[in-house]
């Protein structure tokens, strides 16, 4: 049957593609971005090593409400970050992985220049592999389950050193996460969805700036969810290019375990990448993420967009 | 198969678009008054301090200066021991943490008091006024 013959697909069709420009006061129920990002090994691989820098620049603030505010002329945000990692299988089903990012950041608030160079929040994560992409069966997909946890080793807002916050490289909480991943070849096509949680930890906050504050309080950053779907398409087996979406979302946070109602987080962005493999071990990719065309979703976000650059060898 | 697709399709489509305010509209009422650029004389919370408060230029990302004066609410001056300790942080970004800085007292009697905003938004301001064993507090909002 040729479905996308019936009018009601066709409508269902055009509403899904549409609704992101035509939506006035519409919010989805999703969360704010950030979570995740850092190598994870592949199912055919044995271990892997990599680096991955990404260059982020920021245009403006969506505010509680979504109402977006622009920088002026003299203000500007730039991160750099370069992500070391690595992954090792240490049976059939389980691996590991390690991410160590290096945050480099620039920023001008009207005359003031400044620029900040300091080690992020790693992260540790396992993986456990529940199926394998077999190809003789048509609808069982590779499905991974991780679950790791970041680490507040950075500088976070609560013991920076500028007020203006230029150093901060990290979140401050220890964050507990969980996952899955699972995709399917049908080639030249390669399906894919990424699902995770993010738990932060409560935090009692006794420094802020790095100076003692005359009445602590305790904080709990909502928790986060993440959803990132994308198609692939594999020219051959050396070139492939992705395309896909990404939904972020946080609820409300707590201080001093009251709920904060202007504080929920979301983030739609789309995401493109193109990716050499040479000699099926070492990787070349590139990653374009932009929050077009989802400015109406934006809520508490920054306007960014950001490019990665990845390099990876694996066995 | 093609009306499970259908439906799927669907399904993720409400999903993701389905509206709902993601945040409530901040009641004004219960987050203190807003400041203006434009300088006025508030009473404190406990009404012990009639509180002069004014920007020095009109707010923008980055650092302001916050102009400060206060007397008792029977118009007496504060003593030279008067301190106003200032703290503000952004409701709708709570990780950010709450900064606190205490203002420096001019010669003229005044307090001036630096407030760094990291970034545009909702941004709350709260003054802790003290006088030797009188103390209170004033609570505002600023849109930068």
């Amino acid at each position: 049957m040729n479905w996308c013959s019936t009018f009601k697909f066709k409508a269902i069709l055009f509403f899904l593609i549409a609704q992101p420009f035509f939506s006035q006061n519409s919010y989805a129920f999703s969360c704010h971005g950030g979570g995740g990002g850092g190598f994870r090994l592949a199912s055919d691989q044995h271990f892997q090593f990599g680096i991955a820098t990404s260059y982020r620049t920021i245009q403006g603030w969506f505010d509680s409400l979504g109402y977006y505010t622009s920088n002026e002329g003299n203000i500007f945000f730039r991160t750099m970050t370069t992500i070391l990692g690595g992954g090792y299988r240490f049976s059939e089903n389980f691996s590991f992985a390690l991410n160590i990012p290096f945050v480099f950041r620039t920023q001008q608030l009207k005359e003031q220049k400044d620029s900040y160079a300091s080690f992020g929040d790693p992260s540790m994560e396992v993986t456990y592999k529940v199926w394998d992409d077999l190809h003789f069966l048509r609808f069982r997909p590779e499905l991974n389950l991780y679950g790791g946890i970041h680490l507040p080793l950075g500088i976070s807002p609560y013991n920076s050193k500028d007020l203006s916050g230029g150093d901060i490289v990290g979140q401050g909480f220890n964050v507990l996460y969980g996952g899955f991943n699972i995709s399917k070849l049908y080639r030249p096509l390669k399906f894919g969805l990424d699902g995770s949680g993010f738990f932060p930890f409560s935090r009692k906050v006794t420094h802020v700036r790095g100076e003692n504050l005359s009445e602590s309080y305790l904080l709990k950053r909502g928790n986060q969810c993440q959803l990132v779907e994308t198609i692939s398409y594999l020219f051959n087996s050396n070139w492939n290019i992705s395309m896909g979406f990404k939904q972020f979302w946080q609820l409300h946070s707590k201080m001093k375990r009251a709920k904060i109602m202007t504080s929920a987080e979301r983030l739609f962005s789309s995401i493109a990448a193109l990716n050499y493999t040479y000699d099926s071990g070492w990787n070349l990719g590139i990653n374009f993420e932009t929050i077009f065309p989802f400015y109406r979703y934006l809520v508490n976000q920054p306007s960014f967009q950001t490019i990665s650059l990845s390099f990876t060898y694996g066995g | 198969m093609f009306k499970q697709i259908q439906y799927l399709i669907i399904s993720v489509t409400v999903w993701v678009m389905a509206c709902g305010p993601m945040n409530r509209p901040p009641n004004t009422g219960s987050m203190g008054p807003s400041l203006n650029s434009s300088q006025g004389v508030q009473l404190s919370k406990n009404q012990t301090f009639y509180v002069f408060v004014s920007s020095v230029g009109s707010l923008a990302i980055g650092e302001n200066q916050y102009l400060i004066r206060f007397v008792y609410s029977d118009l007496r001056p504060p003593s030279s021991l008067a301190k106003i300790k200032i703290a503000y942080w952004m409701p709708d970004m709570p990780e950010m943490g709450r900064v606190e800085e205490m203002a420096l007292v001019q010669p003229d009697g005044s307090y001036r008091a630096v407030v760094s905003y990291a970034m545009p938004g909702r941004w709350e301001i709260e003054l802790k006024l003290e006088d030797g064993t009188f103390q209170d507090e004033l609570v505002f909002n600023v849109q930068v």
